[in-house]
C-alpha cells in the first residue's frame, strides 16, 4: 500500500481515524501503520482529537437565561432616545459606511479640481504684473477698444424678420 | 455589507469616465494669447487694490481710463464676457491685416440703421450654426447676395469670421 500521506490522501486516514473505513481498507492500513512511523503518529493525533471531543460536554445555559435575555431585550427597547442616538453613533456603526465616505471625497476632489472657482483663478504666468509699461498700456487699451466693438454684437437683438437689401 | 463595497467599486471605477466626460464642456486654451489680451486677463483678475499698484507707472488720465473700462467689462455677466473673450480671440488670432479688415466692418456696423444691424444679425448667427462648407457656400449664394449690399456682405462675412459655430 502506497503511504496516504505521501500520495496526500489524508482523507483516507482521517476516515480510518473516525472509523468510517470499510474492514478491507482499513486492515490495509493497519498493516501500513505497523511499518510508517508517520501514518502511525497521525493515527495517534487523531485519536486524541476525537478522544477529547467526546469528552468535552457545553457549559449548561443557567435555569434564568431566558429570563434575563428577554430583560436586557426589554430594557434596549425602553432606553431613552439619547441613549439609542449614542449607540448608532459609535463607530463600529458606521465602519461600513468608511468606504463610501471615501469614495464621495474622491469624487469631490476630482470635481472640484474639473471646476474650478473663478475666485482661484490666478493671474496668468508669463507677463509681469506688477508695472503696466506705457506699451503694455496701449495694448491693454486696443484690446478693450476691440472689447467695445465687439460688445455691439450682443447688443444688436436678433430680428425674426427677414431682411432688405440696402 | 457586500452591497456597500459593491457600490463603493462602482463608484470608483466610474470616476474616470465621469472625469473625461463632463457635462461641462473643456474650454479651449488660449495658448500664444495676444500680449493686450493677456496684460487684460491678468488686470482683471486682480483686485482693485492690486490693479492700482499695477497701472501706478501711467499717466492718471489713461490709469482712470483702463481701470473704468475693465470695470465696466467686469459688470458683463460671465456668459457674455466669455463669448467677447471668444471672439477676442478669434480676431486676435488673424493677420494683422485681416485683424483691420475685420475692425473696420465692426465700426462700419456701428454706423447702418437699426434694422439693417438686426439683420445683420441675424444673419451672423444663423452662419454661425452651419457648418464650414455650408457657410463658404452659403456666402457665395445667390440668396445671400440678393439679401445683402456689398458692403453688407462683407461686414457679415467679416464678423462670421470672428464668432464662434455653435
Amino acid at each position: 500500500m502506497n503511504c496516504p500521506l505521501q500520495t496526500e490522501e489524508t482523507d483516507l486516514l482521517l476516515d480510518y481515524s473516525a472509523g468510517r473505513l470499510d474492514a478491507a481498507r482499513a486492515a490495509a492500513l493497519t498493516q501500513h501503520m505497523e511499518q510508517c512511523a508517520a501514518c502511525a503518529a497521525f493515527r495517534t493525533e487523531q485519536t486524541a482529537v476525537w478522544n477529547a471531543l467526546d469528552l468535552w460536554e457545553p457549559a449548561p445555559v443557567s435555569m434564568d437565561f431566558n429570563r434575563r435575555l428577554w430583560q436586557r431585550i426589554d430594557a434596549a427597547a425602553a432606553a431613552p432616545w439619547y441613549q439609542s442616538l449614542r449607540d448608532s453613533l459609535r463607530f463600529t456603526n458606521w465602519k461600513p459606511a468608511i468606504p463610501l465616505a471615501a469614495a464621495v471625497i474622491v469624487i469631490a476632489a476630482g470635481f472640484l479640481l474639473d471646476h474650478p472657482g473663478q475666485q482661484a483663478r490666478t493671474p496668468e504666468p508669463g507677463v509681469s504684473v506688477t508695472n503696466v509699461s506705457l506699451r503694455e498700456a496701449d495694448q491693454v487699451e486696443q484690446t478693450l477698444d476691440d472689447i467695445q466693438l465687439l460688445q455691439q454684437l450682443d447688443a444688436v437683438p436678433s430680428n425674426t424678420g427677414n431682411s432688405k437689401t440696402m | 455589507m457586500f452591497v456597500l463595497r459593491a457600490f463603493t467599486v462602482l463608484v470608483l471605477a466610474g470616476i474616470p469616465a465621469f472625469a473625461g466626460q463632463g457635462g461641462r464642456p473643456k474650454a479651449e486654451p488660449r495658448a500664444n494669447k495676444h500680449p493686450g489680451e493677456q496684460m487684460l486677463m491678468n488686470l482683471s483678475q486682480m483686485t482693485p487694490e492690486e490693479r492700482e499698484k499695477a497701472l501706478s507707472r501711467l499717466p492718471p488720465a489713461q490709469r482712470a481710463n483702463i481701470e473704468k473700462r475693465i470695470e465696466k467689462f467686469q459688470t458683463l455677466p460671465p456668459a457674455q464676457q466669455e463669448r467677447q473673450l471668444d471672439r477676442l480671440q478669434r480676431l486676435n488670432a488673424l493677420p494683422p491685416q485681416r485683424q483691420q479688415q475685420v475692425r473696420r466692418s465692426m465700426r462700419a456696423l456701428q454706423d447702418l440703421p437699426q434694422d439693417r444691424k438686426k439683420a445683420i444679425n441675424q444673419e451672423v448667427r444663423r452662419l454661425s450654426r452651419m457648418p464650414e462648407d455650408d457657410r463658404q457656400n452659403y456666402l457665395n449664394s445667390d440668396e445671400f447676395h440678393k439679401r445683402f449690399s456689398p458692403d453688407e456682405q462683407k461686414i457679415v462675412g467679416d464678423i462670421a469670421e470672428i464668432t464662434p459655430t455653435r
